[in-house]
């Protein structure tokens, strides 16, 4: 990959990253794994296994890149040992899907809602669009961290949004029967 | 095909991108990477050991041996082997294992502790999850007296413990840091007494012995908080005293860090408000006017060449900010809005509310 800054050769070098990296890398884990603490968990042992790598004698091109990459590494272990999350844990923690009856017909489309839309997908969808529209990296960048070949990162993105689009749509109906169904009784 | 999508889809992006680690928890983090990078310098390899690093939630396998240094502040290190000491992190007040919780694995982290700005760190961030225990655990079935009590003596021990280590700073190091810890702790316990307050009034319509041992445990911190001030105070003489000769500077640099602060708060009220109910929202916004309101009045003791009281509302102002954010979170996790004296000042006195927000991310 093309270098994007010095390499953190350093231990300032290093811990510069951690002050510019840290906030996108704690939002990415925070969106997959739905609890803050394990999210900073997760960053913290993302960067210390970045420093191990490195001290190991190892260079890093894309120090970004490589910490996300690392950050979802971790994530995918710890899912593996761990029962996933169900629709209603996520809910539990605030992140409902449902719509508000009372109908803010605007606010449905943005947000939180939307969010946890994005976050009952599939995971290969799920992490492509967090990556590309939360953490705003490139395609490049995508396919380096979920380690899969450009070509299969755009496959995912468009088929996440055509999944995400057709959510939406059936939302929308149901909160227009809400809707009408909460006028007869009003 | 995706295009309107897509737009609401970057819409939702740039939105999400306002979570963020708040200011104390990135500084903690960061001063445990430190420790980290110390034990392992650059240029010298490590022989054989794979793991040094290893939160509780993403430990492969038990965990005893591969750990190899403190974890200050939020993170968990589960030391015994096995599932239980894994289930004892997780006890709340009243379950089987919160006392293993209290004495066995959090123990093993003080000692692990290498500086005493980690234990400092630690120990504040240990009593400050007594705290969030009991306002969590109270309402649940297997709360009791002795829960809170064996939560109390757990707190007082890491209040002690904490202060300990503030005042070994404070020789080894000077009075800022001293200084920082000891407002930070004192927002956080002022903020835990108001949600107390807020937990007593809803289990007295439960139970009432519940909201007793919430009460005592809640006039403990509020007793506990006049000590961290005045050494707050002291920490604050002293720097006033080391910086006699170059107050502006230093009133200039605590200006620049409220601002900072407020700004950082703003943004995580604005991130978390569709998990907020309204009233929380509005009281948010409310603190941070009066934020906002204190960090103005600093500057007119600047213009003033007023520089020590100038420093001290800045201060107050990184205090409110603090309380905020935990404000927020705690009607996040518990459904409880926080009061504000100084807000019920400023609404009874007439004063205008009106924050622009978009002037505090200018």
């Amino acid at each position: 990959m093309q270098s994007q800054e010095p390499k953190p050769a350093s231990e300032v070098q290093f811990l510069e990253a951690y002050d510019k990296h840290s906030d996108a890398l704690f939002r990415y884990c925070y969106h997959r794994v739905f609890d803050r603490e394990k999210a900073k968990d997760c960053v913290q042992e993302a960067f210390a296994r970045t420093w191990r790598y490195l001290v190991d004698g190892n260079t890093i091109e894309n120090i970004r890149a490589f910490l996300y990459r690392t950050a979802n590494n971790i994530i995918i272990d710890a899912s593996r040992k761990h029962k996933p999350s169900s629709l209603d844990t996520i809910m539990e923690k605030g992140f409902s899907p449902s719509i508000d009856p009372r109908g803010k017909t605007q606010d449905y489309l943005a947000g939180k809602e939307l969010i946890s839309i994005v976050r009952t997908l599939d995971e290969k969808y799920r992490d492509v669009i967090i990556l590309k529209y939360i953490e705003d990296l490139s395609t490049k960048e995508i396919s380096f961290i979920l380690n899969e070949t450009e070509n299969n990162i755009y496959v995912r993105i468009s088929r996440g949004l055509k999944k995400i689009k057709k959510i939406l749509a059936n939302q929308e109906t149901q909160f227009n029967k809400n809707k009408k169904e909460h006028k007869k009784h009003e | 095909m995706n295009s309107s999508t897509e737009e609401e889809v970057k819409n939702m992006g740039s939105r999400a991108r306002r979570e963020t680690l708040l200011a104390d928890e990135k500084k903690a983090m960061k001063m445990q990477l430190l420790e980290f990078i110390k034990k392992h310098p650059a240029g010298i390899a490590p022989k054989k050991d794979k793991r040094v690093f290893v939160p509780l939630f993403f430990a492969r396998r038990p965990l005893m041996r591969n750990v190899s240094y403190a974890l200050a502040g939020f993170a968990v290190i589960v030391v015994m082997g096995g599932g239980v000491a894994a289930a004892a992190n997780r006890a709340m007040p009243g379950d089987a294992l919160y006392p293993v919780k209290l004495n066995v694995n959090e123990q093993v982290l003080s000692w692990m502790a290498a500086s005493n700005e980690s234990k400092a760190r630690l120990h504040i961030a240990l009593a400050k999850r007594r705290l969030e225990e009991i306002e969590k655990a109270a309402p649940s079935q297997s709360f009791n007296e002795e829960a809170a009590s064996q939560a109390k003596v757990s707190f007082n021990r890491h209040v002690g413990a904490a202060e300990a280590s503030i005042k070994a700073i404070g020789k080894e190091r000077g009075s800022e840091i001293s200084a920082e810890l000891n407002a930070g702790f004192e927002s956080v316990l002022r903020a835990h007494v108001k949600i107390m307050g807020n937990v007593i009034e809803k289990e007295k319509k439960r139970d009432e012995k519940k909201a007793e041992a919430v009460k005592d445990f809640q006039k403990n911190v509020a007793d506990r908080i006049d000590s961290v001030a005045r050494s707050r105070d002291e920490y604050q003489e002293k720097i006033f005293a080391y910086n006699s000769s170059n107050m502006q500077s230093y009133a200039t640099q605590k200006r620049a860090e409220a601002q900072q602060r407020l700004k950082e708060t703003a943004e995580f009220v604005i991130a978390k408000k569709e998990n907020l109910s309204q009233d929380a929202h509005q009281s948010a916004l409310g603190n941070i006017a009066v934020a906002s309101n204190l960090i103005a009045q600093g500057q007119e003791r600047m213009d003033a060449q007023e520089y020590r009281a100038a420093v001290r509302l800045f201060q107050k102002a990184i205090n409110v900010s603090q309380e905020i954010q935990i404000g927020v979170l705690a009607n996040e996790k518990l459904n409880i809005n926080l009061e504000s004296k100084e807000l019920n000042e400023l609404i009874e006195r007439g004063e205008g509310l009106e924050i622009n927000l978009k002037k505090l991310f200018k």
